[in-house]
């Protein structure tokens, strides 16, 4: 009898060892969610043994984002104490994610950890600090998430908004209406349409009414219902426009572009600048920040692109997953792409690199130097 | 003779016009909520066994040269930033052999006869969607 006891027990353990491996399992990405959903239904303290083992063995970067995600969902004291370790782990690729799960368990705790995160250098980390807030019904934290409807990115502004809203303050709601004609285009991308969407979806709840029209629809085919969703916002709010931050006002489009470059870092962040046709160096892709170049600076940046321009594009380069930069190089009338993962920048871009980091000191300052340095290592060949 | 006969018969046989693959969008195969070993709707089982093309965006691992095989996912946000790919929202793709491909963030479409097989190892779903001797088109 104890020795079936003690068969059935070792099972168990297996079983929960082989999930907790196959949610994290890198070629396995289909598995992982099934797996956290077994660990979900099966709970207790076995498991969060079996998490924090694995941890301890194969060190935080280890662990998928389906999974981080997923630890928000059980409850165990080990293991809100193992995502308050996440979240104060700045090498961890998926702190934003982190920061979710820790919102979903409402750990009060963290309350201080949430408050400083609205600052986080981390877009990602910061919207999720709000929600987390939200979720801890923290209002003494309102004056400083109102500073953040004026936020470098939409997604966090939109959160913002919809915290403030969830707290009986509608001062966030301009930032939605306006979002209604998000026109950002990073090339081929439609940033605008994502803002839209989202915006959309969330207003129509508020107004009970979707202003007839669907936010992917063309220009001319969503007039009318902008119309009617900004005349909805001005019965209640008749000076709504002059409550849009500076940062969250749309822009006129129809810049022409000569060179992108785009790195985006799960583990590191974002960072986007353009050169356009006039050859101003234009930071960001949302909200965007613009310094005009001398001849000189312009003809150095052309010198060293022209280096990059030697590198063959029609294969990538370095290792695969979401850390990447990606360099857009006009070819006529199209742009053609270099795509470089981690470890994989060829020695031939190296000194546009360098250059970059100094035009942005001088023309931005240090920070965007700061933001551009902190991912670029990532991308260096190891030799 | 022989040998003619057999010429004649491969020339007829590779002159036959391949059949057109039809477009599939992700949207016909994710637009229902998967519960475990269901009955999968009509509307999803009529694409099994056809040639088809879809065109989705590959799910990068760490290897990003010459991909023998690889999940095609619906979007971008699903392959690289952080949603997680339901069961429903991508189809494995095996290339034909001898075939590679690179990575890429950009969509790409894939042409192959799609299974629609809800695959299981004991407690484990293997998926719901295959598509084995696939070419990459673009």
């Amino acid at each position: 009898m104890i020795l079936a006891l003690l068969l059935l027990l070792q099972d168990a353990s297996s079983k929960i060892a082989q999930e907790v491996e196959y949610a994290n399992a890198k070629d396995k990405p289909q598995f992982h969610v099934q797996a956290v959903r077994k660990l979900k239904d099966r709970g207790g303290p076995a498991v969060a043994e079996e998490i924090l083992k694995f941890c301890a063995a194969r060190g935080h970067n280890a662990l998928s984002i389906a999974f981080t995600e997923g630890l928000g969902t059980l409850k165990d004291d080990r293991i809100t104490g193992l995502l308050r370790e996440l979240i104060r782990d700045k090498d961890f690729y998926w702190r934003p994610t982190a920061f979710r799960a820790l919102a979903d368990l409402r750990d009060r705790a963290s309350r201080d950890e949430f408050r400083a995160a609205l600052g986080d250098r981390l877009w990602g980390c910061r919207a999720a600090a709000v929600v987390a807030l939200e979720r801890l019904d923290d209002r003494e934290s309102v004056p400083r998430i109102k500073q953040l409807l004026g936020d470098d990115v939409y997604d966090v502004r939109a959160q913002a908004a919809r915290t403030l809203f969830a707290f009986g303050d509608s001062s966030g709601l301009p930032v939605l209406v306006e979002a209604l004609r998000a026109n950002t285009v990073w090339f081929d991308i439609d940033y605008g349409q994502i803002a839209r969407e989202d915006a959309w979806n969330f207003l129509k709840v508020v107004a009970k009414d979707d202003f007839g029209y669907k936010p992917w629809e063309t220009v001319e085919e969503r007039a009318p219902g902008l119309a009617k969703a900004e005349a909805w916002i001005a019965k209640t709010m008749p000076d709504w426009r002059d409550k849009v931050p500076e940062k969250a006002r749309v822009r006129a489009a129809g810049v022409e572009y000569a060179f992108g470059f785009e790195r985006r870092s799960c583990q590191r962040g974002d960072f986007f600048f353009r050169i356009d046709r006039d050859g101003n160096l234009v930071l960001g892709y949302f909200t965007l920040e613009s310094a005009t170049l001398s001849a000189e600076e312009l003809k150095a940046f052309n010198a060293a692109l022209d280096k990059v321009k030697t590198v063959d594009r029609s294969v990538p380069y370095g290792l695969g997953g979401c850390d990447f930069e990606q360099y857009y190089v006009r070819v006529g009338n199209r742009f053609e792409k270099l795509w470089i993962g981690l470890q994989g920048r060829p020695a031939a871009a190296e000194p546009f690199v360098r250059l970059v980091g100094d035009l942005l000191r001088k023309k931005f300052g240090e920070r965007a130097l700061e933001e551009f340095k902190q991912s670029s290592d990532l991308f260096r060949t190891n030799e | 003779m022989k040998r003619l006969a057999w010429f004649l018969l491969l020339v007829s046989g590779c002159s036959k016009p391949l059949p057109e693959a039809e477009p599939l969008a992700f949207q016909s195969l994710g637009a229902f909520e998967y519960t475990d070993k269901m009955k999968l709707p009509g509307d999803v089982t009529r694409w099994n066994g056809k040639l088809v093309k879809a065109t989705g965006f590959i799910n990068p691992t760490s290897q990003a040269r010459n991909l023998t095989s690889f999940l095609l996912v619906k979007d971008r946000a699903s392959c690289c930033f952080g949603k997680r790919p339901q069961i429903n929202h991508y189809i494995e793709v095996k290339l034909r052999p001898g075939a590679s491909a690179d990575y890429s963030n950009d969509p790409v479409t894939i042409q192959g006869i799609l299974k629609v097989d809800d695959r299981w190892d004991g407690d484990w779903q293997l998926g719901l969607y295959w598509m084995e001797a696939a070419e990459v088109l673009k």
